[in-house]
């Protein structure tokens, strides 16, 4: 997957949304996915969505859930068994957290990873106003996602 | 005496004159006669070309029409595919049952139905989304070929090596493959066309054993039939991908019960 790729769509008002991926950590393949309307009358970007992708995976589509994921992260050893993405667990005295999700490989993140990732997550919201996001937020279908990723040649090697 | 010298000679001279003047008539008359048998000629000349030009230009309405045969009407049952059609069966000829009856099934199946080849060096990413209920979903995406794209493509690039077997031999490529692109597809649902299927549409062929074995070289990528493996990575590679969720409603798999009627139509 290219850094340096903009991914297009439109949606239903005819706008342009671009996709730009940040990178939160390099070795577990995770990514932040920031979705842009790009306004060109008033010259401004406004993001649209967040979502989140660790290696061929997309695990949260909705700001909401992709906000839990980075408390959850956050927490990290003091979280529960209630955790939806991450479940903690034990090597060697060494506590690590396991993300929850049926992939081909096992992902673990290591506590300071944890923290380098949130640190990264909130320095991607700098500069941009989250009132769009929250109001009104771009909602994907499966249909609309995966249009996107064609479009982009996000799925070709 | 000078009397009757002067009235001979006189006598004589009249004779001459009279001679002379029957001799310039006889001249006149041949040369007229040369000249109407000449005007005769001309005019004989004349009404024999004129006859033959009136019988070449002569047309005769003869009761014939052009050959007509009892066909399928590739018009109104195929649409996307009526270019292979005509490009395999219209071009050559190839009318003859059963391949013709069987040929028109498979393509009937690869128009009605939207088989799909899917991207072997594409990634598949899985995505969970939220549908309308709020419930999560997973879903996979995925890059796909149409294959009916690809079966056309296939066809068109190896028709000339296709060309070089005897009829029987190529009709049987033909059909291989078709089957062969058939196996590899699949049909919503990333599950692949039921074997089942692929079995009923051969089972009634009368080569249906060698049609089996073409498949098996090719997929073998036997060198006898290394032209069609090489063409279907050549048609993989111009042809347009699609993208595809298999969160998509599938539609019903259309098996042709049995073949449309043949019409009367010109060839």
């Amino acid at each position: 997957m290219a850094l340096d790729q903009m991914f297009f769509i439109d949606d239903e008002d005819g706008v342009e949304l671009t996709i730009v991926p940040v990178d939160l950590n390099l070795d577990k393949e995770i990514y932040l996915l920031h979705v842009f309307e790009n306004n060109k009358d008033l010259n401004k970007k406004f993001i649209r969505a967040e979502l989140v992708l660790v290696g061929m995976h997309i695990l949260t589509t909705r700001f909401s859930d992709t906000i839990h994921f980075f408390e959850e992260l956050k927490l990290f050893d003091y979280g529960n068994n209630q955790n939806k993405y991450l479940d903690i667990t034990e090597y060697k005295a060494t506590k690590n957290l396991k993300l929850k999700y049926h992939g081909d490989n096992d992902v673990f993140i290591a506590k300071s990873e944890a923290l380098a990732i949130k640190k990264k997550y909130d320095l991607a919201f700098h500069g941009y106003s989250t009132v769009r996001l929250l109001e009104n937020e771009y909602i994907f279908t499966a249909q609309t996602l995966t249009k996107l990723l064609h479009q982009q040649n996000f799925l070709t090697k | 005496m000078n009397y009757i010298i002067i009235s001979s000679l006189i006598a004589i001279f009249g004779f001459g004159l009279y001679f002379y003047k029957i001799k310039v008539k006889k001249q006149l008359e041949k040369e007229a006669e040369l000249h109407r048998q000449a005007r005769i000629r001309a005019q004989e000349e004349e009404k024999r070309l004129r006859l033959e030009y009136e019988h070449q230009n002569k047309l005769y309405s003869l009761n014939t029409h052009r050959v007509r045969l009892t066909l399928f009407d590739a018009r109104s049952d195929l649409y996307k595919l009526v270019y292979l059609y005509e490009l395999v069966i219209v071009k050559n000829y190839w009318i003859n049952e059963p391949f013709y009856s069987k040929f028109y099934e498979l393509l009937i199946m690869f128009e009605k139905n939207n088989f799909m080849i899917i991207d072997q060096n594409a990634k598949v990413i899985t995505m969970n989304i939220r549908d309308s209920n709020n419930k999560v979903q997973t879903s996979r995406a995925f890059e796909v070929y149409s294959s009916r794209d690809i079966v056309e493509s296939i066809i068109t690039i190896s028709m000339q090596n296709i060309l070089q077997f005897k009829q029987q031999d190529a009709q049987n490529i033909a059909l291989a493959i078709c089957i062969f692109i058939l196996e590899k597809s699949v049909h919503y649902l990333s599950t692949e066309v039921p074997r089942v299927v692929i079995n009923n549409l051969l089972c009634d062929y009368k080569s249906v054993n060698n049609v089996t074995i073409i498949v098996e070289l090719i997929k073998e990528k036997n060198d006898l039939m290394k032209f069609v493996y090489d063409a279907f990575e050549q048609a993989q590679n111009r042809a347009t991908r699609y993208p595809y969720n298999d969160s998509e409603v599938p539609r019903q798999l259309h098996l042709p019960q049995k073949l449309p009627q043949k019409f009367l139509q010109e060839f």
